[in-house]
């Protein structure tokens, strides 16, 4: 956090404002469950492609849910972070595993449907807490997680062609730190 | 011709045409204990406390009947599946009564962040939000807030620009998947770049005002 420059912040606050606006405009127009995992799993990536650090998408996603909370777009209150927070870490833990994922088909697949598969986790927190019968609990995380899996796969392959753009203007950092 | 995606819900927007009664700092706070303790309770006595507390709640955010409404669709929508789902493991005796209070729970959880959404106008939230964060975590982010619209505008440039030179990126163009490389190359990238180059802008100029040369002394906001 301290090595991020006021720039990068910035730039970062505008991924996490942008998939902020993006699901709002798509919210009600789609009503596909779990097509929101599309555009987080985007823009994390993407904020994670242009600042090298080694928690920038769990920032973004700390920022995304701060300002879902503060725009009025987050209906669970607080525990909205979660939804933001738990895709996030699984992106920076893709990064931190799989150096050259960024520019890479199947290893952003791969890892935007790892970062889908945390909605998993996300709703069976909330579950667990409120003390949800285990069967009803993972019954209800797979069908949250599935399509989320399968949206976050898809938003994580949007990536590629647009790092190969960024590295052709040379605003892509391929080394990641 | 640009579609409209940068939409966010406004202050002014429907269910919030009368002034809410409490201070944006004690309606996020009270938010944040009624869905807390919504999470943790288990005795039916105690929730019956936070409904009747969620519902006074309600009415001081002043929350209208099509918001209220609107919300309670998706809560019917959410209560259904957990219920049936109990229905499905545990049958109709033993499952019913637990089904519904579980979806009661979450009901309870969400509330209060549904009040807090619709009821409290936008800026009296970010300037709460600004006592919690860090000051320049809190610029940032209040910056990219105020700063999306003129975002907005440059994106929606480019976009004409690239449509105007043959870019196949118009909504009926995107139908085919073929077309979604011009999409990424024509707009998105440029649009990554607009994004970094506004937010050098935005950086600079606050560095000129000597932003945070001295933790103490730059105030924000003013």
């Amino acid at each position: 956090m301290s090595k991020l420059s006021l720039k990068d912040l910035l730039f970062i606050c505008f991924c996490a404002v942008l998939l902020i606006a993006v699901r709002a405009a798509f919210r009600w127009r789609l009503g596909i469950s779990g097509h929101a995992m599309f555009f987080t799993v985007f823009f994390l990536l993407l904020s994670r492609s242009c600042v090298s650090h080694r928690l920038t998408a769990t920032l973004t996603g700390f920022f995304a849910g701060t300002a879902a909370i503060a725009l009025g777009m987050g209906k669970g209150g607080p525990l909205t972070l979660l939804n933001f927070l738990f895709p996030a870490l699984a992106i920076d833990l893709g990064a931190f595993l799989f150096p050259p994922l960024l520019g890479s088909y199947p290893l952003c697949a791969l890892v935007g449907a790892f970062a889908g598969a945390s909605k998993f986790f996300s709703a069976a927190a909330i579950g667990l807490l409120i003390g949800m019968d285990r069967t009803v609990l993972w019954q209800r995380a797979f069908i949250e997680a599935g399509a989320a899996m399968a949206f976050g796969c898809l938003g994580a392959l949007c990536l590629p062609p647009v790092v190969k753009r960024l590295r052709a203007y040379g605003l892509f950092n391929p080394s990641g730190e | 011709m640009f579609p409209v995606f940068a939409k966010l819900p406004s202050s002014s927007a429907d269910g919030k045409a009368a002034s809410p009664l409490l201070s944006p700092g004690t309606a996020l706070t009270l938010c944040f204990v009624l869905s807390l303790a919504a999470v943790i309770a288990h005795s039916a006595s105690v929730l019956l406390f936070l409904s009747l507390a969620d519902g006074v709640f309600l009415y001081l955010c002043r929350i209208n009947r099509h918001s209220l409404w609107r919300a309670g669709k998706i809560f019917l929508w959410q209560s259904t599946l957990v219920t049936g789902l109990y229905l499905l493991r545990f049958g109709v005796a033993a499952g019913l009564g637990p089904g519904l209070l579980i979806s009661w729970k979450l009901v309870l959880a969400f509330t209060p962040g549904l009040a807090l959404a619709q009821g409290i106008p936008q800026n009296g939230i970010e300037k709460a939000m600004a006592r919690i964060l860090p000051q320049r975590m809190a610029f940032a982010l209040s910056m990219s807030i105020k700063f999306l619209p003129l975002l907005t505008r440059e994106i929606r440039a480019v976009y004409e620009a690239q449509v105007l030179r043959g870019a196949r990126i118009l909504p009926r163009d995107l139908w085919r998947w073929r077309n979604w490389s011009d999409f990424f190359h024509c707009l998105i990238a440029p649009s990554v770049v607009q994004a970094m180059l506004l937010a050098e802008n935005i950086a600079q100029a606050a560095r000129s005002r000597e932003f945070g040369r001295y933790p103490r002394r730059t105030i924000w906001p003013g």
